[in-house]
């Protein structure tokens, strides 16, 4: 079976700088991977990029979502075929209500899978079971989106919309980072919970720890722009250990 | 009244034009004119408050009156836009005519008037106005210099209608809309109208002034509002500008508020035309407070300047401002915000904020705080930002499965949304919509 995301041989430019540099990655439909990195080795250039981020140009290589090239879509376009990107730095958007953004777009979503939009009641309905599930707090829901939230409550909401939107592709971009230990094991939980045959997940972290809770079906090193390395779960326990060590010589 | 002849302002201020019968304020309205002109008549580009307001020839035009001199018959109620009749009290700002008249006899805490039927005499008793002198200890600020303003005066000389609001003393009154209309009438002509609204100590009341209609030939308006609030009134005024066209606005308010008044303005400038507002406070006894929005939509060519003048006369007197542009287009906008603190005026709490959102390489905008504080003890804060839309917010919300132009459109929302959502009445704050609508639809929208 093709596999639901398939990057070969990427290579990414920002601003004139290759930062991603013959990236290969396969995720089959219903697994979950782990990326795990240095800092500024590209990672969340890939999750951008993955994404569709506008500026993020891809000078040669493919990606391919379930069999698709989608290298040239629009972000919108990608999200309304089930990729969700939780961002490491979540956007503050002031003046736009946190749920309405929301409820426009799970109804954009629905639309492009020719499912009946939901009205408001439906919607909140939907919402408190997600908000409850989480532990998160009604009040942020109604504020603009992301503006004043502290940095764990940012995280947190990414993955209220991931549980709203109910992506076939979620790219945790570090989820883990700034969370509380207890926020820490509420946002597994939902992660976890989502966890099936139908859905793949890539999770980037630089923690062990949240491996423990969201256990991987294999774990990438990725370095220097490419992924350098790839194992199951008991990689990221040596790296915990070891470190990263000096990028693998991999000729240009 | 004068035959239907066209003239400047120089002649339409000339003794042989004559005034109407028992025009109670003739006498005054020659004395604003001779003092418009001993100051040196239609301010230049070339002075400094009127360097982005091209008034070129407003002086040289001869225009007609409304509405004898056009011709135009004034509209009927039912002629008036829909969102109009969401207003309990509507007056139309035309030869001091009124709409559903019989409201405004109802009371409900209200007075009306025709300006020259109201006589001048019948003023308040002890409002609790204080001469900012005796309070600030100081050399006290120049309290008439919005009064001073030469298009002021050529208001007072040349108003054609003059309307007047009453609220009583502890009184809830409002919303009450305060409309004028400009209809094609084949030739250039101006509108002069003049409003003074008064609340009395304790009272509370909303209004909204609006400025409407469209015009191909050469119009001008020209309009003046004066609120005077009583101690511990509030009020909230809501100015709308909706005229299109080939018509220079140039309007004022001014608020002058007595100990513990409190004024929330809104300016919403929908122009399709040129637009100037001077938009002026005089706090001029302590516990005073004023806060001063504005939101342009700007689209096309539209301009849209907004003047504002903030005197601290007293102790312990707040001020904020906040005023918002939305560019698109070749549109372009002008803000220029006055904070005066007088000696004297020592906990005075200021700031100011211009915020601009360029959605087009051709939109322009000028923004000029102005500062002059001569007390102690003083905060004041400014700032301005001008920029586009955010490149990571919009591919956050794209990211969110949101088009492209729609996820443009929210954050538009969302940046006027901080103005509007504080506009009392909902018939405005559809207009608001219907304005950034013209935003969505604009040429260089998301372009
Ligand atoms: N817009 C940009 N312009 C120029 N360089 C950029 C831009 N965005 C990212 N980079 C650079 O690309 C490299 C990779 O950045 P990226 O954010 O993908 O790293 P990362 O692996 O996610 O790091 P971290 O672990 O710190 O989150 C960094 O050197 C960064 O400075
Ligand atoms: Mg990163």
């Amino acid at each position: 079976m093709t596999p639901l995301l398939q990057i070969s041989g990427l290579h990414v430019e920002v601003e004139g700088r290759e930062i991603l540099r013959g990236l290969d990655l396969e995720i089959p439909l219903g697994e979950t991977h782990a990326v795990m990195g240095p800092n500024g080795s590209g990672k969340s250039t890939l999750a951008h990029v993955i994404a569709g981020r506008e500026g993020y140009e891809i000078t040669r290589g493919v990606i391919r979502y379930g069999g698709e090239d989608v290298s040239e879509l629009e972000p919108e376009e990608r999200a309304r075929k089930g990729v969700f990107l939780a961002f490491q730095y979540p956007v503050e958007i002031p003046g736009v209500n946190n749920t309405y953004f929301l409820k426009a777009a799970v109804n954009e979503i629905r639309k492009h899978r020719s499912q009946p939009e939901l009205d408001a009641v439906d919607f909140l309905s939907l919402m408190r079971d997600r908000v409850k599930l989480l532990d998160f707090d009604e009040d942020l829901i109604k504020r603009p989106v992301n503006e004043g939230f502290s940095g764990g409550e940012k995280k947190r909401n990414e993955i209220l919309q991931m549980t709203v939107l109910e992506p076939t592709l979620a790219v945790l971009d570090e989820t883990d980072s700034g969370l509380d230990i207890d926020a820490l094991r509420i946002v597994a939980e939902g992660v976890n919970r989502m966890r099936s045959p139908e859905r793949s997940f890539l999770v980037i972290t630089h923690y062990q720890r949240l491996l423990n809770h969201i256990v991987p079906d294999r774990v990438h090193v990725l370095q220097d722009g490419r992924i350098v390395e790839s194992g199951g779960g008991d990689l990221a326990l040596r790296l915990e250990a070891e470190g990263y060590g000096k990028p693998a010589a991999v000729p240009a | 009244m004068g035959e239907a002849v066209p003239a400047t302002v120089e002649s339409h201020y000339r003794d042989e034009i004559p005034l109407p019968d028992g025009d109670r304020y003739a006498v005054r309205r020659r004395e604003a004119v001779q003092e418009f002109f001993r100051a040196g008549g239609f301010p230049t580009a070339t002075q400094e408050d009127w360097r982005f307001s091209d008034l070129d020839g407003l002086g040289r035009t001869a225009y007609r009156r409304y509405p004898e001199l056009t011709g135009l018959r004034l509209p009927e109620p039912g002629e008036l836009p829909a969102w109009t009749s969401e207003f309990e009290h509507r007056v139309l700002l035309a030869e001091g005519s009124t709409l559903n008249a019989a409201d405004f006899r109802a009371g409900n805490g209200l007075a009306f008037g025709d300006l020259p039927i109201v006589p001048a005499e019948e003023e308040e008793d002890d409002w609790g106005f204080v001469a900012p002198a005796a309070e600030t200890n100081g050399a006290g600020a120049d309290l008439d210099a919005p009064l001073r303003h030469p298009l002021e005066m050529v208001n007072a000389g040349l108003f054609d209608c003059g309307f007047r609001v009453r609220v009583g003393r502890d009184e809830d009154a409002g919303p009450v809309l305060l409309y004028s209309l400009r209809r094609e009438s084949g030739h250039p002509h101006m509108l002069h109208p003049r409003s003074v609204v008064e609340l009395a100590p304790g009272s509370r009341l909303t209004v909204v002034e609006a400025h409407d209609g469209a015009s191909e030939t050469a119009g001008w308006t020209n309009p003046s509002t004066l609120c005077r609030l009583g101690e511990n009134a509030e009020l909230r005024y809501v100015r709308v500008e909706l005229e299109t066209g080939n018509i220079a606005h140039t309007g004022r308010v001014t608020f002058q508020l007595a100990r513990n008044a409190r004024v929330r303005s809104t300016v919403l400038s929908l122009t399709g035309g040129k637009s100037r507002t001077d938009t002026a406070a005089i706090l001029t006894a302590e516990g005073a407070e004023v806060d001063l929005q504005g939101l342009f939509l700007g689209v096309n060519a539209a301009k849209s300047d907004q003047h504002t003048l903030a005197i601290h006369a007293a102790r312990h007197t707040t001020s904020r401002q906040l005023f918002k542009n939305v560019l698109s287009d070749e549109a372009s906008a002008v803000f220029d915000g006055k904070v005066v603190v007088a000696p004297g005026a020592i906990g005075t709490d200021a700031s100011q904020a211009n915020r601009n959102l360029l959605l087009s390489r051709k939109a322009a905008v000028h923004t000029r705080p102005r500062l002059e504080i001569n007390a102690d003890d003083v905060k004041c804060a400014h700032g301005a930002a001008i920029g586009k839309l955010d490149e990571d917010a919009l591919f956050y919300l794209r990211s969110r499965g949101l088009g492209r132009m729609d996820s443009h459109e929210i954050l538009v929302r969302g940046f006027a949304g901080e103005v509007v959502e504080k506009v009392p009445v909902a018939a405005v704050r559809g207009l608001a919509k219907e304005g950034l609508t013209r935003v969505r639809e604009s040429r260089s929208f998301a372009s």
